[in-house]
């Protein structure tokens, strides 16, 4: 305290210790609530999680505990009595041929037979199916042969009617316009001239076209319409 | 497939696995099925056996196991394969699913005597030096000399983690 005054100039952290001599001293932490780091979680009261059951037996008659000591005893070794029992008799029952191998040998048979068993009702599966399959194939057979026929009748019949269709022009091939008969045939036509045009009324009647004439006579009538209309034929 | 709709929603429950009725014997160690994703009639019953019960078949045969063939061959069929290399061919052709169902039960399934020679083999399995939930005792405490468990009487401070391990470096 006395050098109190002579201390003002010592920078922070900085402690005399004698009249000369300062030495640099650690700061003093806070012991003070400081608020918590950015991001860091504020401290919290415990949890109250149960990790885990503890089981607390409510108090019982001294005498109840025995007698179920008692009877857990009882029931313990009666248990055990019994499996001494049965592999006692597992034993016994294994050497006259009756054990569990006994039974396994059993029941590969089992199996065997039954393997068996099934393999006969794939084989007459097999069978059956053959037999489906051969009717099957018969009918598509049948089948396969009913069209080739109809095609075959079928081309029978157009030929034999092509056939009389050519021997038909055939025979009117004689009458057929050729190089020989050219000008025998123009002065036929020009003889007998020829309409194929005609009209149907809206009763299906047939109205031919009057037969031209050959040589006009007196003054041509303005032809306004077709030669087949009627009315107008009989001015023609 | 819709996720809630129809009859088909019902596979997907815990109660229609569990009513499987195909329990193969232990000698089964596949099993693999043919069958068609658009059946004839006479394709229709494999085809409705898959749909119905092949989840009932995995779930109830759980060490055996399943293959599907789709649109493989004609004729839908099931192959099982045995532990001793044999081979056991169904030909499910024409069958609908509860005849194949049966059949497969009868051949394959754990008959009668299978059941009773297990029960039997889980009698005899017994061993009284197990311990657990299905065994003689609960804890390896109860025989008397071992150590008890914690929940009852203290450990000794030696043997505990908080004098063994120093947590405080973690």
């Amino acid at each position: 305290m006395l050098n109190t005054p002579s201390t003002s100039f010592l920078r922070k952290g900085w402690t005399q210790i004698g009249q000369s001599t300062s030495i640099l001293v650690d700061t003093t932490r806070g012991m003070g609530r400081k608020p918590p780091k950015q991001g860091k979680p504020p401290i919290l009261p415990p949890s109250k999680k149960v990790l885990y059951h503890v089981v607390h037996p409510k108090w019982e008659k001294p005498e109840n505990v025995k007698e179920l000591l008692w009877r857990r005893f009882t029931y313990n070794n009666a248990i055990a009595s019994i499996r001494q029992l049965y592999i006692q008799e597992s034993i016994s029952r294994a050497a006259t041929g009756q054990g569990l191998e006994a039974m396994k040998e059993e029941e590969a048979k089992e199996l065997n037979l039954l393997i068996i068993a099934n393999n006969e009702r794939n084989l007459q599966k097999a069978k059956e199916r053959e037999v489906q399959k051969m009717e099957k194939w018969k009918e598509t057979r049948q089948e396969v042969l009913w069209e080739i026929q109809s095609t075959v009748d079928a081309q029978a019949e157009t030929a034999a009617r092509s056939e009389l269709e050519v021997r038909t022009v055939i025979n009117r091939s004689s009458d057929f316009v050729s190089k020989e008969n050219l000008e025998k045939k123009i002065l036929e036509a020009l003889e007998t001239p020829k309409v194929y045009d005609f009209a149907i009324d809206k009763a299906g009647a047939k109205l031919e076209s009057p037969t031209p004439v050959k040589y006009q006579e007196g003054t041509p009538t303005v032809q306004k319409t077709r030669l087949y209309d009627q009315t107008f034929a009989d001015r023609v | 497939m819709p996720f809630m709709h129809g009859a088909m929603p019902l596979r997907r429950t815990y109660y229609f696995l569990q009513q499987g009725k195909i329990h193969f014997r232990d000698n089964v160690a596949v099993f693999a099925m043919s069958f068609h994703l658009r059946p004839k009639a006479e394709q229709k019953g494999a085809r409705d056996f898959i749909f119905w019960h092949w989840a009932q078949l995995q779930h109830n045969n759980p060490t055996v196991q399943l293959v599907k063939h789709r649109d493989m061959v004609i004729t839908p069929f099931a192959r099982a394969y045995l532990k001793d290399g044999r081979e056991v061919l169904f030909d499910l052709e024409g069958m609908n699913r509860e005849e194949i169902e049966q059949h497969i039960i009868k051949t394959l399934g754990k008959t009668e005597l299978v059941r009773k020679r297990e029960s039997l083999e889980a009698i005899a399995k017994v061993n009284p030096a197990d311990f657990g939930s299905n065994c003689g005792r609960q804890c390896m405490c109860e025989v008397q000399g071992q150590h008890p468990c914690t929940g009852m009487i203290y450990a000794p401070k030696v043997l505990t983690g908080k004098y063994r391990w120093n947590h405080n470096l973690l």
